[in-house]
């Protein structure tokens, strides 16, 4: 029965895709701006890394490798960039990508002729950007940032597009076809793209369908190919009838304590709630054990930089947290809050286990569910806020990741304030050798640790869930779809 | 006529108030457009550039005035969330909810109205108790509930129709047939349940009237007397009941839009909300009053269509 | 012929069962309402958990049990709520009319013209989710129908010899509304309080399923059935226990409302 149940379904999705060679991806939320240099959302990028490319691009492993460009090289000192094109890259216009392009991409980024730049960090760490022929591009720093070569795989696009908004140009494998708000983005194969290979299905349309639940049924009914994140939970219901990859999500989910709020300016409660946190308990309940226990604001993929032995640093513990309380002064708890955004199913699960087992050592916390829209105001900008569960998606550089906790980055929702960690991380960044770069990151999150910065929970095996016929899924330790590699079979 | 000029007044004074109310508390209560917009991941000069080109920057009193001409000469904006005119926006999702009400009143009128008649024909025996007892049970049952069940049943076990594929009826009607008929039933079914219950009531009520029991006893038959001369008088409670409907119909499909992920008002609504799009929100509440007023309007002219004799004074 | 009974008791049987359980859920439910049972996930219905088990290995009739809990006090306080605030406003206009009527009238109205469950959606999304606002905006949003119904009562009322007398015997207007005019007009009142919990209920686990009604860990009825919509293909019972339960609760406010207002016709 099980196997007749199983060949029908096989055959049912057969039937319906294999027809179209099209793809449904399920995704969570519109995306912000279709102009990539304006765009900042992950759930933007996450779709339109298929339409458009860099002079680098990000690769499975989480390093960088050439796309628009063929090679590149950087200075001794590592204050210059030089980028070789590659020749007969096409937009999806069908005009050649020009080093004109270039400059106008980059200067659009880093600002010109007055007018501001659409990158902070453009505006900030470039100093000139120029074309030494028609091949080649030298981008110069002002102030030395080793992990600036990542930036470049922001996207290139065509000087002579008059509204990137509106009509998105790229040279990714796949060309923009339209956008609908709040039901679809739909891309299609771009026949001249510069790898033969690639893509190898005709469409992609990505549904956007908020509700996770809603996605689910959809998924079951044959409407969606593709869910992309999944908790272990959710991935249970569909059973072993599908493709169910486990995919290591580059993301940090924490507790953040706001440091400028009584009583959570003191180390000791903050350790004494690190104490009380059972995360395995926490990755076995809400994750169903698919989940990297933590330590510190760095997830293991980051290899290079992964300081190991962090996440046991504080074991356990009601008698250590209640010591640690009775020490600062609250022998009986105290009385506070977590905030929580509403739409993020997997961190109120965390935030009620978590909440159960501070109780455990006399600490009465509440939940507040709050919409995404006021938490990113309230909690993330204004931080006006306690205690929040958050996750933190991955980038590609160390810097970027451990910035974060910076005296005076803007969104340090932390309020995190130490001398020696903001003295390393700016060291870091200008260290060309990359093991004495690592080194010092992983001192950085050693800071974080011992000053029970936050409470680092894990890092959730999001789970992707693939139609039976499709494959060819490529894994990324970053927030993106990958639809070049897919295909029927 | 007066009196409808009265009504329509009402309703303009009321979603004035409503859409005051909301700028208002749009301005109070937490919760930024740009700062949802962009996520967690936003520059800050990317933040600057869209607070600044959505005007959240200006002073109050330049942002209230830039409302009020808005709203005096008829532009609704743009939206904040996608920056597309708010009026295409709606536009776009409207066909989907109309088609699903259209769907739904037709199922409610088609089958709850003979079945309320059945009902009453047979009063209190039998066939009439069982279809009281089913109508009432309908009316209790949360029609998102009852669409979970439909998607469950017909989606994923039969496979017969798939949630959330919503296509155009432009381009291809059967498709779009077949994504809309399961959340028309599911919001049709507590209204079939309702108009049932009100057709009986109400033909029960006629049926004590001298001239039908005068008719009875000139030998004419039950079922033509029915048809010809109740149904007629009785249908104008029904009507008033359709038209709340209707407007009920609109608030049903936000909860079955979410269900079946179809890309409704009710949905695009939502979305507005909690983005904290204010342009959008208010262009909703402008349109839905506006159908409303419609519906109204179509409703008090079937009265005098049915009825010559009603005059709109009585009503007011 | 006892027909009009028949829906009382109906009516009356039900509460009574539902609320039983409610009063019992105060003091005893089978099992933890929040305890998680990894090794008891997804259980069909077995004579340990008549209802089944959730994703989260939690039993089921204990969850609708507390539930209850909430949907009575949702249904209780909304109701009281809304025919506080609407027999008020309609006492006030039925009892004055002019002008003040007028306007009151029209608001009143175009609120009814409006979809309650969309008020009560701006309302919540507006001021935040929660108990206490969701409770609010479904109050608010049954004042209108409140209103109506008592300004139709003291419309006829107060044109009656009895408030004629009082009045020239020099009875508050105070007194005359509320201790003369009201008794006599409570019966559909009470009938449409009845149908007015029936409605919170509804409007509750619709909000519930939006996501923008009770949060966790309070369990409501409506949230469980967002909650289980997904696990419907591992654990049926679980998505169609609070579904059961709503339809029995609002089933028996619908009956008892019935059964009242054909008492008071046969009167």
């Amino acid at each position: 029965m099980r196997r007749i149940v199983l060949i029908l379904i096989l055959l049912l999705f057969a039937v319906t895709t294999l027809l179209s060679q099209r793809i449904v991806v399920a995704v969570m939320q519109d995306p912000d701006f279709l102009d990539p240099h304006r765009a900042a959302a992950s759930g933007t990028y996450e779709m339109m890394f298929n339409v458009f490319e860099g002079l680098l691009k990000p690769d499975p492993n989480g390093t960088v490798i050439p796309a628009i460009a063929e090679s590149y090289s950087v200075s001794e000192d590592g204050m210059l960039y030089t980028f070789t094109l590659r020749s007969g890259v096409k937009f999806h216009d069908g005009s050649v990508v020009t080093v004109d392009d270039v400059l106008y991409s980059l200067n659009r980024l880093k600002g010109s002729n007055g007018e501001r730049g659409l990158s902070s960090d453009f505006e900030k760490f470039v100093s000139k950007i120029e074309a030494v022929d028609d091949k080649t591009v030298k981008v110069e720093l002002s102030t030395l940032n080793t992990d600036f070569l990542e930036k470049f795989i922001v996207a290139i696009i065509p000087e002579s597009n008059e509204n990137h908004e509106k009509n998105p140009v790229g040279t990714g494998p796949f060309r923009f076809v339209e956008y609908r708000p709040g039901q679809r983005l739909v891309i299609e194969r771009f026949e001249e793209y510069w790898n033969p290979e690639l893509p190898k299905v005709e469409e992609v349309e990505f549904r956007i369908i908020p509700d996770n639940q809603a996605a689910i049924m959809s998924f079951l009914a044959g409407e969606v190919q593709i869910l992309p994140r999944l908790d272990a939970i959710q991935a249970m219901v569909l059973g072993d009838r599908y493709n169910l990859l486990t995919a290591e999500q580059n993301m940090v989910q924490l507790m953040a304590m706001n440091h400028a709020v009584e009583p959570f300016d003191d180390i000791r409660i903050r350790r004494a709630i690190n104490h009380a946190v059972d995360k395995e308990e926490v990755i076995e309940i809400v994750a169903d054990g698919y989940g990297t226990k933590l330590g510190s604001n760095m997830s293991p993929i980051m290899s290079t930089y992964y300081r190991e032995g962090l996440e046991d640093y504080y074991e356990p513990s009601a008698e250590k947290a209640k010591a640690l309380l009775s020490e600062a002064g609250y022998p009986d708890g105290f009385d506070t809050k977590i905030t929580v955004p509403s739409n993020y199913q997997f961190h109120i699960d965390t935030a009620q286990v978590i909440a159960e087992q501070l109780k455990r050592v006399g600490i009465r916390a509440e939940i507040e569910l709050v919409e995404w829209s006021v938490w990113l105001d309230r909690v993330y900008t204004a931080r006006e806020y306690e205690m929040t569960i958050i996750g933190l998606t991955g980038k590609l550089s160390a810097y970027e990741i451990l910035r974060r906790y910076v005296s005076d980055y803007p969104r340090n929702f932390f309020n995190y304030s130490d001398v020696e960690y903001d003295r390393i991380i700016g060291l870091a960044i200008e260290k060309t050798a990359v093991e004495e770069k690592a080194s010092l990151f992983r001192k950085a999150q050693e800071i974080l640790t011992e000053d029970a910065a936050a409470v680092y929970i894990m890092d959730p095996n999001f789970i992707v869930a693939l139609a039976p016929n499709l494959h060819g899924y490529t894994i990324y330790p970053l927030y993106v779809q990958d639809m070049s590699t897919l295909y029927y079979r | 006529m007066f009196v409808y000029l009265k009504k329509l007044f009402a309703m303009f004074l009321t979603v004035l108030l409503v859409l005051l109310i909301t700028f208002v508390t749009f301005e109070i209560i937490p919760g930024n457009p740009a700062l949802s917009r962009l996520g967690v991941d936003a520059q800050e000069s990317q933040y600057e550039a869209l607070a600044a080109e959505l005007g959240l920057n200006d002073p109050l009193e330049i942002r209230l005035s830039r409302w009020l001409k808005g709203l005096f000469t008829g532009d609704l904006g743009i939206s904040m969330r996608y920056s597309v005119p708010v009026s295409e926006l709606i536009l776009d999702r409207l066909p989907v909810t109309i088609s699903l009400a259209v769907m739904a009143l037709v199922l409610i009128v088609l089958i709850g109205i003979p079945l309320g008649i059945v009902s009453a024909k047979y009063g209190e025996r039998l066939p009439g108790i069982l279809i009281t007892l089913i109508s009432q049970i309908g009316m209790a049952i949360p029609s998102f509930w009852s669409g979970i069940i439909l998607i469950y049943i017909f989606g994923i076990v039969l496979r017969w129709v798939s949630p959330g594929g919503f296509v155009p009826w432009s381009q291809d009607a059967y498709g779009a047939f077949k994504s809309l008929i399961l959340p028309a039933v599911a919001i049709a079914l507590p209204s079939i349940a309702s108009i049932i219950r009100y057709t009986r009531n109400s033909i029960m009520d006629q049926m004590k009237n001298d001239y039908v029991q005068l008719a009875l006893s000139k030998g004419l038959n039950l079922n033509s007397v029915l048809l010809r001369h109740v149904l007629k008088n009785a249908l104008i409670p029904i009507i008033t009941v359709l038209g709340m409907i209707a407007a009920n119909i609109l608030g049903g499909s936000i909860v079955i839009e979410q269900v079946f992920t179809l890309p409704g008002v009710g949905r695009l609504l939502i979305n507005a909300i909690t983005t904290r799009d204010l342009p959008l929100v208010q262009g909703m509440v402008l349109y839905i009053a506006f159908i409303i007023v419609v519906i109204n309007f179509f409703i008090d002219i079937i009265y005098t269509v049915i009825d010559p004799r009603i005059r709109l004074v009585q009503r007011g | 012929m006892n027909k009009s009974r028949i829906n009382l008791w109906i009516g009356i049987v039900l509460i009574s069962v539902l609320m039983l359980m409610m009063v019992v859920s105060l003091f005893y439910t089978p099992f933890s309402v929040t305890e998680i049972n990894r090794l008891e996930r997804f259980e069909p219905p077995s004579a340990r958990h008549l209802l089944g088990t959730d994703n989260f290995g939690r039993d089921v009739l204990s969850r609708i049990m507390k539930g209850s809990q909430t949907a009575f006090f949702v249904g209780l306080v909304a109701v009281s709520i809304g025919s506080i605030l609407g027999v008020l406003i309609g006492a006030i206009s039925g009892y004055f009319g002019g002008i003040v009527d007028e306007i009151i009238m029209r608001i009143v109205d175009s609120m009814m013209a409006f979809p309650s469950i969309l008020l009560a959606l701006m309302f919540v999304s507006v001021f935040g989710v929660g108990l206490r606002n969701t409770i609010i905006a479904i109050g608010i949003m049954s004042i209108p129908s409140f209103a109506r119904i008592t300004r139709s009562g003291f419309v006829q009322h107060k044109e009656l010899d009895y408030v004629k007398n009082a009045k020239i015997k020099g009875v508050s207007n105070l007194r005359i509304m509320f201790r003369h005019i009201l008794p006599n007009v409570l019966s559909p009142i009470v009938v449409a309080a009845s149908m007015g919990f029936a409605n919170a209920v509804l409007a509750e686990a619709a909000l519930s399923y939006l996501g923008l009604g009770i949060q966790p860990p309070n369990p409501s009825w409506g949230k469980m059935l967002s909650e289980s919509q997904v696990f419907i293909t591992v654990g049926p019972w679980y998505a169609i226990a609070p579904g059961v339960f709503i339809t029995l609760l609002v089933l028996g406010f619908n009956f008892l409302g019935d059964g009242i207002r054909d008492i008071r016709e046969k009167r």
